[in-house]
């Protein structure tokens, strides 16, 4: 965005000196972690890393909105067709489990405010892929993460519907497949048990 | 151009499509599917219209300016709405992939692929989507001049044909079909942003409720759909910030979304734990306490005291009052990133040819 203005980059910039912080020049490029695994060197890497695999796990993708819209300013996928974290899934040893509302939204940014629209947002993917025989759910997004996780109780209280479905954040899934100990990668900070997951692969 | 020019036949090709035909008074469902020779530059629309003249004239759609403008043509194309007049058949028909049209979601079918607009038309009146001037009229009769400049932070809104493709997908109102939504929201920013409209205030009361501004789940739907550029989560948060600037902050959304400020301001830091009494106020918080001591028990929170601040918060706090002093804050903030994603857009478009100049 600054890139493209350089009079607005200007202006940010003069701001930026007046309380006394060096300039942005745009020489960074922000990159997600699911884009860096997701193609090129380090998918590569990805390979070679995940040597423990997954056994056949069945993942279920959960994108998350704001690394697929608007795709004219993120550009790394078609925002309807996504391929990379099934690609991540495969290279990591499990099997991609396919569900329409895997480019959905969770309805973590209303899920304080409009409490009951959210939670009729959040139990589409949940319910999605329990249909379609997932064994775990794995996302890129730390709020989806918190939301399919931690809500599954009041998705509970409001539907009655327990999925106890185990819900991996990106990293983890791929530190399961390099062989990380489960204790490295905080699965006990979960609201929802990963052990059935575990157990799956013999961890 | 020569009459040879004109006469020279264009080539064609075979489309394979397949259509969601629906019939409302019967509730039969089917999923049809046509092939139609069409010449290589068809559009959707073009396309329907084939199968409607040689295959079958009772299939139902709307149309009217096939140029884009009229936004009549809404519809769905593999589960996301697009204008039947906009989308060209060629690279689709190139792929081999057959694609699936179906009618525009969130709202009632009538036939096949036309829906029932007055859900749409009614939030869109809810909104007043007319000027409520109240300025001093200028003497003489003569006509009320505004500039260029104060009129180009509504550009985009005023783009909107009023199609529906953003309304189609969006995953708030797909949960609670009262939600304002999209389109609605967009034009309200149209009136609020608008240099002759002098009922903002009341305008933004209006946006501030149940069904308003704050229930709006930032799916980015919306602004990936919409056909003309409006960017409708953009015109939200431009009226979520306005909002905010007027004080108008009661409702759980805008708290939450000052705490960001606040927080930023004090630490420069998100401070997390107090996010949820913040935004919900002591009494629900308190109410949300077993569900909160689960995630604290699980380690998903950090401690609340003391909170942390980061080691140089002072220029967050300086750089906050500066842009406060500039009057950026508020939509302004957000219209003025825009002019840059536009250009970005621009640039990428035609590979990186500078755009001409635009006043203001
Ligand atoms: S960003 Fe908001 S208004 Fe737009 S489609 Fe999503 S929920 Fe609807
Ligand atoms: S905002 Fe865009 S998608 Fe929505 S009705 Fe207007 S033109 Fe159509
Ligand atoms: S027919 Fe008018 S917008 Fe498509």
């Amino acid at each position: 965005m600054l890139k493209g203005d350089p009079e607005l980059l200007g202006r940010v910039n003069e701001n930026l000196q007046r309380v006394g912080i060096p300039a942005y020049t745009g020489s960074i490029e922000v990159r997600h972690l699911l884009w860096e695994i997701s193609d090129g060197p380090g998918y590569e890497l990805l390979k070679q890393a995940a040597h423990k695999g997954l056994k056949g796990l069945r993942v279920a993708p959960f994108y998350g909105c704001q690394i697929l819209r608007p795709s004219k300013l993120l550009g790394h996928e078609d925002p309807d067709r996504p391929w990379s974290l099934e690609r991540i899934i495969e290279a990591c040893g499990g099997e991609p489990v396919d569900y329409p509302a895997k480019i959905k939204c969770c309805g973590f940014p209303i899920i304080q405010a409009r409490e009951e629209t959210a939670l009729g947002e959040l139990i589409q993917p949940i319910e999605q892929a329990v249909e379609a025989g997932a064994d775990a759910m794995v996302t890129p997004c730390p709020l989806c993460h918190l939301s399919l996780d931690a809500w599954q109780s009041k998705l509970k209280k409001a539907t009655g519907k327990d999925f106890q479905m185990p819900i991996l954040h990106l990293s983890q899934l791929v530190g399961v497949a390099a062989g990380l100990e489960a204790s490295e990668l905080m699965f006990k900070r979960h609201v929802v048990s990963v052990d059935p997951v575990l157990e799956k692969l013999e961890v | 151009m020569t009459e040879a020019a004109l006469n020279v036949e264009a080539r064609t090709m075979r489309v394979p499509i397949k259509i969601w035909r629906y019939d409302s008074a019967t509730g039969e469902r089917a999923l049809k599917e046509y092939v139609v020779d069409a010449p290589e530059w068809v559009t959707l629309l073009d396309v329907l219209d084939i199968i409607k003249d040689q295959q079958d004239g009772s299939l139902s759609y709307r149309k009217s300016c096939r140029m884009m403008i009229c936004g009549s043509c809404g519809m769905r194309m593999d589960g996301a709405a697009v204008l039947a007049c906009k989308t060209r058949m060629y690279d689709i028909v190139q792929s081999g992939h057959v694609p699936v049209i179906s009618a525009m979601g969130n709202l009632p079918i009538v036939k096949d692929l036309v829906v029932d607009m007055q859900p749409f038309w009614d939030k869109f009146h809810a909104v007043k989507p007319w000027l409520q001037p109240g300025y001093e009229e200028p003497p003489d009769g003569k006509e009320y001049i505004v500039s260029q400049e104060r009129m180009n932070p509504i550009h985009k809104e005023s783009l909107c044909i009023n199609c529906g493709c953003c309304v189609s997908e969006c995953n708030a109102m797909e949960s609670d079909p009262e939600f304002l939504g999209p389109q609605a929201l967009a034009k309200a920013f149209r009136f609020v942003g608008d240099p002759r409209d002098q009922s903002d205030v009341d305008r933004l009361e209006d946006l501030n409720s149940e069904h308003g501004i704050w229930e709006c789940t930032r799916c980015y739907f919306c602004t990936e759909r919409c056909p003309k550029g409006v960017d409708p989560r953009d015109s939200i948060a431009k009226l979520g910030a306005e909002s905010v600037k007027e004080g108008i902050d009661r409702d759980l959304g805008a708290k939450h979304a000052k705490w960001f400020v606040t927080s930023a301001k004090t630490t420069g830091w998100l401070r997390e734990t107090e996010l949820v009494p913040k935004t919900q106020g002591i009494v629900s918080a308190i109410k949300e306490t077993r569900f909160a001591m689960t995630l604290a028990l699980k380690g998903k929170v950090p401690p609340p005291v003391p909170p942390h601040v980061a080691q140089d918060v002072e220029e967050s706090r300086k750089l906050y009052d500066l842009v406060h002093e500039q009057g950026r804050d508020g939509a302004a903030g957000i219209v003025q990133g825009e002019r840059g994603i536009a250009r970005m857009e621009y640039l990428h478009e035609t590979s990186g040819e500078e755009p001409p100049d635009a006043d203001g």
